[in-house]
């Protein structure tokens, strides 16, 4: 059985949970911006499936063709009319043959997921189906989808995974760790780091989410180059001049700009979703006070 | 001269363990011989182990080990002696047709004409330094202090896949076309990825790269 896209927003791709063990080769892991909800759809689901199609603002249509299955919406927030009829969003639905799924703009947020209790049925390229658009492997042709993609679902295992926490999405706080090269800022940067409002820009994919800077924290930092050092997710990374950016899942994997500090994990999911013009802080963690372990 | 290697933590899910601030040979060979060791190791929880040019990136599963149990581990591993593992590296021979757009700038730039300069540039096999700037992106060096040029002040928006650029004291290879502030002095056939592989690249940091100029 499969699915026929017969509307793709910009950029909805599918993914799992990254493709790790690469950035030796420049492959950065990709995977969800949304881990949280990316995990809540599969709970919902409850299958051994790994795959997932991840959707932004402007959402997704698609038609259910050749068989019956279950799907889990979650994400930002977004509008979901199954024939028409509005469902509740953050929800799993079974689906028959000739179901009509439309996927709307929503009030908040920037991604949605939709998985089913099958595995999408594309080739995995280095032990993964994620899609890496910068070098163009993975998913779907390595591309974005499209109108008219007949994307092939393939039987999976039914499982119970471990119930999945939902996150605040409200929290407009951000828990960094100082990064890399922190000590090479002002401490009057680094102070206005944690005091002053920064705002997200328009200029957010899954590469980097450019912050605006309107207190001018970084304005007169002047740091020359540097020698190139790993990238991580979260890295906040502050360019030649000035402008501030958050490095996401499809970031480069080294980088010779500064690094202010690292938006830890357990937060980056939440932060992937704030829209332009969204107004965050952030507040420092010490490695001693993450509580994972 | 700073000779401590550092291990710092990297957000919450991955450290750093580095060997220097700058780019230096000894260091750039401390950190392919630590992160080549570290690959042999059974560390629990560790995910990822990637060299840069004075760091390896060490990416772990923080709900199975922390921060702290980890750079112990880490402290060990860098205890001990370790073994130079130039038996493991490889040399490549790149045929490279030297028609770059930028050559007779760089020939002007190091006073050389232009087949000498690329009699020069080959003289020597050079190391590859690190990789993973961009996808099967090889960086290699030194030249010798003769053939340093600085990069040029304007970005190119894209180079092929195959393109030979060089500044810096090293020369680099792409594999995808990329955008870039280096010199094109050339072009080889090779493309150091293919995805259809796992691993997808042929060249690793610490083999070395002779050039050598296409019969034409």
């Amino acid at each position: 059985m499969n699915i026929q896209v017969t509307r793709a927003g910009p950029l909805a791709t599918i993914q799992d949970l990254g493709r790790f063990g690469h950035l030796e080769h420049g492959i950065s892991a990709s995977g969800p911006m949304d881990r949280n909800a990316f995990l809540r759809a599969g709970e919902a689901v409850g299958s051994c499936a790994t795959s997932g199609i991840e959707f932004t603002q402007a959402g997704l249509d698609f038609i259910v063709q050749g068989g019956d299955i279950k799907a889990a919406f979650f994400g930002g927030d977004f509008s979901l009319f199954i024939n028409k009829e509005s469902k509740k969003w953050n929800g799993d639905y079974s689906l028959i043959n000739g179901d009509e799924v439309f996927i709307k703009p929503g009030e908040w947020g920037n991604y949605g997921y939709v998985r089913f209790n099958a595995e999408i049925g594309v080739k995995k390229i280095l032990n993964s189906r994620a899609t890496n658009m910068i070098v163009g492997l993975g998913g779907y042709n390595g591309r974005a989808l499209q109108m008219g993609d007949k994307i092939d679902l393939l039987p999976a295992k039914k499982i119970k995974t471990n119930p999945i926490k939902q996150i605040d999405y409200q929290d407009n706080i951000f828990r960094f760790m100082w990064g890399i090269h922190a000590e090479r800022f002002s401490q009057k940067t680094r102070n206005e780091l944690i005091e002053k409002p920064f705002f997200i820009s328009s200029q957010l994919d899954r590469m980097g989410v450019r912050l605006l800077d309107r207190s001018n924290v970084f304005a007169n930092e002047k740091i020359l180059s540097l020698v190139s050092d790993p990238i991580v997710c979260g890295d906040i990374q502050i360019l030649g001049d000035g402008s501030a950016i958050v490095l996401m899942r499809d970031h480069q994997p080294t980088g010779g700009y500064p690094r202010i500090g690292t938006i830890i994990s357990s937060d980056i999911d939440r932060f992937a979703q704030m829209r332009a013009n969204s107004k965050i802080y952030f507040k420092p963690i010490s490695i001693e006070n993450i509580k994972e372990v | 001269m700073k000779n401590t290697t550092q291990i710092i933590p990297l957000g919450d899910e991955a450290l750093l363990v580095r060997f220097a601030f700058e780019l230096d040979d000894s260091a750039n060979q401390k950190v392919i011989e630590f992160a080549n060791f570290l690959k042999t190791q059974d560390l629990p929880y560790v995910k990822e182990i990637a060299a840069s040019l004075v760091s390896v990136l060490v990416r772990y599963d923080n709900k199975k080990i922390n921060f702290f149990n980890l750079s112990g581990l880490l402290r060990l591993a860098l205890s001990k002696p370790i073994k130079t593992l130039k038996e493991k590296s490889q040399t490549h021979i790149l045929e490279v047709n030297f028609d770059g757009e930028d050559l007779p700038q760089v020939a002007q730039l190091v006073g050389l004409s232009i087949s000498e300069f690329i009699k020069q540039h080959n003289s020597k096999p050079l190391r590859v330094l690190t990789t993973g700037f961009a996808p099967g992106f090889v960086y290699c060096g030194m030249h010798k202090k003769g053939l340093f040029v600085d990069r040029r002040e304007q970005v190119r928006k894209s180079v092929a896949a195959g393109t030979v650029i060089f500044a810096a004291g090293q020369s680099a290879i792409t594999a995808t076309s990329i955008p870039t502030g280096w010199h094109v002095i050339g072009r080889t056939d090779f493309i150091n990825l293919d995805i259809s592989k796992n691993p997808p690249t042929k060249i690793k940091a610490g083999d070395y790269i002779s050039f050598v100029s296409e019969k034409s």
